[in-house]
């Protein structure tokens, strides 16, 4: 029975489970549907919405790309989108996988950012050189460059106009690319440019006093607080002179730094800011100048030192001692021969030498043998007494050199000349070296002018005038006018009374200056459209032994590597203009400067100034130029 | 005796498939309290997205087209750690208006200062406000930092603050708002927490929480001067 009864439940149960397994199936599915239309509905929008997000930005880097390859365009060639492109350029750059291609006869360059999946359409109108066209100059104010441009990815499309100008070649009164230290009393930075005011540096930076005072300060030229003032470096920023200074780095530091210097204080920047790279063939010169080559002079054609000294000589001189007479003048022979200190000028062909190349001497200097002869003659009815007029010196030999066979002459017209006008002089009388202002020296070599006193010597060496071009001349423009020293080696003005300073460019090695016996140093180049003020392949080293109190730069101050100022508790030292450290090298020597130092210094005072280089920046060489941005918009 | 076998596995029958259908519909409803939920809270979440995409938009624009040295900020501090800045840049009323850019630079004669700030309850309120304060002379236009940030910016009728032309709420669930300028690379970073509340949660009395926070790094583009 059971088999039937089985049977017969089997025959009436089995149509019901199919359908309740159907219906648990159809809900389930149901179910599953439901929850899958919930979790699609939520997540379509917010995906949709995630993807718009991703592609805008997208578009909007890709605008940024095409300004930056806009700019890098025009800092490269100038004139590119003056006038309508004349064929289908194209351009790939591999980083940004960037490529684009010109439209011939318009303004227009598409292209796609491979990196973005970003197309992008752009029209450029360039007027930064001035005179373009009605339809450039609708678009593009001389002086500036428009571009508008579109990018498109996916369904995203972003627009931004911009437009650039040139940019000063070096936007702060002191710029390095390794540290700056400043060690002195006060430190006051201003500028004449109505948007900066700032000194940046990417090595540490230590300037007096930003957190015990007022010693470092950013002010106008009515001395009242600069906000503009921005101190600005890659690595960090130290208070203090001397010997312990304290770094600047908590937000507490930071903000009584701010409030004594009035001015921003940003360690650990992380922008890049260009030092544009001067080199050698890039240096501009007036081009009205006279140029003066020593080239014509066989000994000194290719540079040396000039150094005025008191060496000890045997001496051939005329002299007469005279007295007056019953029957008038009465006068006596005192000339002869005599071992005497007299002054001399030396020149050495190679500036390390010990041994001069020649010697020279000023026939109507009389000072140093007036000294070293008696000044009066026993006589039988009174004392003769030395007519300083008659003293005269006729030949001249200093045994350490005679046995050397270093040549010696006594100079005609008592100078020492070079140039085919005379436009160098070395006046063995005054003691004085003049250049013709005006003129540009051109030195293959090293041009060096010191005095040097031998230690064995009973008295000092008479600090020579050093007058190297630089003098008021009412009837010059901005008067003043100047000379331009240009030589290739180091340029050493030393141990000299310097009056006034020219242009002074050292193609490979240094610019030394160490003036003596001075009040005032001024280097200058204003108003006379170069700019460039003193340029050394190799260092800057300013000296102040005798405490000069005043020191004065207009203009550029360029060194490929350091610059470095001796102090010596000067008075004032006042850079106006830039002063730019490019530092290519690891300092090779004790001593050189690592970037910019002063050292043992009162007050140092840095000016921003750009128009005093924005002629030496229009007319660099090869087209090169820094753009900004003026306005950017969307 | 074979009726009534039957009829006592019909029953069992019964009990067993009401039971069945009983657990399905159990399932279901779960399934469908859970869905529920999760549509709710996801939605909730997706609201707030939206809301933040708005916020990121607007700020971006605003401090793209500003000056990074004349953005002013104002800090605001709460016990709980968290902050309820406020931050001010200047801005233009129309760009495609050539009068409003100098003659001389061609730069923007800004004309309004754009203000964000958070209020101080909890939770906040986040507020875009344009004002338009006189320019400082001799300068014609706004040259200088809001300085008057910090006295003008109300937690209670942000309306009423002075020179305002417009006011805009654009979140009413403000936890965090931390605006902090960065000068090493001229940029600003942007801290901003929003939280949102939902309906109470099933067999629960507590509400459903959203909680957003995200970082962003903003650089304007009419720094002028450029580091």
């Amino acid at each position: 029975m059971p088999e039937e009864y089985m049977a017969a439940t089997m025959k009436t149960l089995k149509p019901k489970s199919h359908g309740i397994a159907l219906i648990t199936v159809m809900l389930m599915l149901a179910v599953l549907s439901l929850l899958s239309a919930a979790f699609f509905e939520i997540y379509r929008s917010h995906f949709a919405l995630t993807r718009s997000s991703l592609s805008t930005q997208a578009a909007q880097a890709g605008c940024e790309a095409v300004y930056e390859y806009v700019a890098f365009r025009l800092e490269n060639d100038r004139a590119w989108g003056t006038v309508p492109f004349s064929d289908q350029g194209s351009a790939k750059l591999l980083n940004s996988e960037l490529t684009l291609s010109t439209v011939p006869g318009s303004h227009v360059f598409t292209g796609r950012i491979e990196s973005l999946d970003t197309d992008f359409t752009a029209t450029i109108y360039n007027n930064l050189k001035g005179g373009g066209s009605l339809e450039i100059q609708n678009k593009a104010p001389a002086g500036t460059a428009y571009c508008v441009v579109s990018a498109v990815c996916g369904d995203s499309t972003r627009r931004a106009e911009f437009l650039l100008d040139v940019a000063p070649l070096f936007d702060s009164s002191v710029l390095t690319r390794a540290n700056l230290k400043v060690d002195a009393d006060r430190l006051t930075i201003r500028s004449t440019d109505p948007d900066r005011n700032m000194i940046r540096a990417e090595g540490d930076i230590q300037v007096p006093g930003l957190l015990d005072g007022e010693h470092t300060q950013f002010l106008t030229d009515d001395d009242r607080p600069d906000e503009r003032g921005l101190l600005w470096t890659k690595k960090k920023i130290y208070s203090g002179g001397g010997g312990m200074p304290e770094m600047v780095d908590t937000a507490e530091e930071l903000a009584i730094a701010r409030k004594n210097s009035h001015g921003k204080i940003v360690p650990d920047g992380a922008t890049h800011f260009q030092i544009f790279d001067i080199d050698e063939n890039q240096l501009n010169l007036p081009e009205d100048a006279t140029i003066v080559s020593l080239s014509s002079d066989e000994k000194a054609k290719h540079g040396g030192r000039w150094t005025f000294v008191r060496r000890q000589a045997e001496v051939q001189f005329t002299a007469e001692y005279a007295r007056n007479g019953l029957f008038g003048r009465e006068a006596k022979d005192g000339g002869g021969s005599r071992t005497m200190w007299v002054d001399v000028l030396e020149f050495y062909d190679d500036p390390e030498d010990t041994i001069p190349t020649a010697v020279y001497r000023g026939a109507e200097r009389k000072e140093d043998i007036i000294d070293s002869i008696p000044q009066e003659q026993e006589g039988l009815f009174g004392d003769f007494k030395l007519d300083k007029e008659t003293v005269k010196l006729t030949s001249f030999k200093i045994p350490a050199y005679d046995a050397l066979k270093v040549p010696s002459e006594i100079v005609a017209n008592d100078a020492k000349t070079y140039g085919d006008n005379g436009e160098i002089r070395f006046d063995l009388t005054k003691q004085e070296v003049t250049i013709n202002s005006g003129a540009t020296v051109s030195v293959d070599g090293p041009f060096q002018v010191t005095s040097h006193t031998d230690p064995e010597a009973p008295t000092s060496t008479p600090p020579p005038v050093l007058d190297l071009g630089y003098k008021a001349d009412h009837t010059a423009e901005g008067g003043v006018s100047k000379a331009t020293i240009v030589a290739k080696g180091t340029i050493n003005i030393e141990n000299g009374v310097t009056q006034g300073l020219g242009r002074l460019i050292s193609r490979q090695g240094d610019v030394r200056i160490q003036p003596k016996n001075t009040d005032s140093v001024t280097v200058d180049t204003t108003q006379d459209g170069a700019g460039l003020l003193v340029y050394a392949g190799r260092n800057v080293i300013l000296n102040n032994p005798d405490q000069t109190k005043d020191w004065n730069f207009r203009g550029l101050v360029y060194a490929r590597e350091g610059i470095k100022m001796r102090g010596g508790s000067a008075g004032r030292a006042r850079f106006e203009g830039t002063i730019v450290a490019l530092q290519r090298n690891t300092p090779q020597m004790a001593g050189d400067p690592d970037g910019i130092e002063f050292v043992d210094c009162r007050n140092i005072e840095f000016i921003y100034n750009p128009s005093l280089l924005n002629n030496y920046v229009r007319e660099l060489p090869d087209q090169r130029i820094q753009v900004q941005t003026v306005y950017w918009k969307r | 005796m074979r009726l009534k076998k039957k009829a006592g596995h019909a029953l069992l029958d019964l009990v067993l498939s009401l039971g069945m259908l009983g657990a399905l519909l159990l399932l279901l409803f779960g399934a469908f309290s859970m869905s529920t939920r999760v549509f709710s809270e996801n939605t909730m979440r997706q609201s707030a997205e939206q809301q933040l995409n708005t916020i990121r938009i607007l700020l971006e624009r605003d401090l793209e087209l500003t000056s990074f040295w004349l953005i002013q900020e104002d800090a605001r501090s709460l016990g709980d750690g968290t902050s309820r800045d406020g931050v001010a840049m200047v801005g233009l009323s129309e760009w495609n208006n050539s009068s409003l850019f100098q003659s001389g630079t061609q730069r923007p004669a800004w004309d309004r200062q754009l203000v964000w700030y958070a209020t101080e309850e909890t939770p906040g309120r986040l507020i875009r406000q344009v004002v338009a304060p006189p320019p400082q002379a001799p300068s014609t236009y706004l040259d200088q930092p809001y300085k008057a940030l910090a006295d003008n910016r109300s937690n209670v009728s942000p309306e009423n603050n002075d020179s305002v032309q417009s006011t805009r709420y654009l979140s009413a669930g403000v936890t965090d708002f931390k605006v902090t300028s960065k000068l090493s690379n001229a940029t600003l970073e942007v801290k901003l927490h929003l939280q949102q509340k939902g309906n109470y949660r099933a067999q629960s009395m507590a509400k459903a929480e959203n909680h957003l926070q995200v970082f962003w790094i903003f650089c304007p583009k009419n720094t002028w001067p450029p580091l």
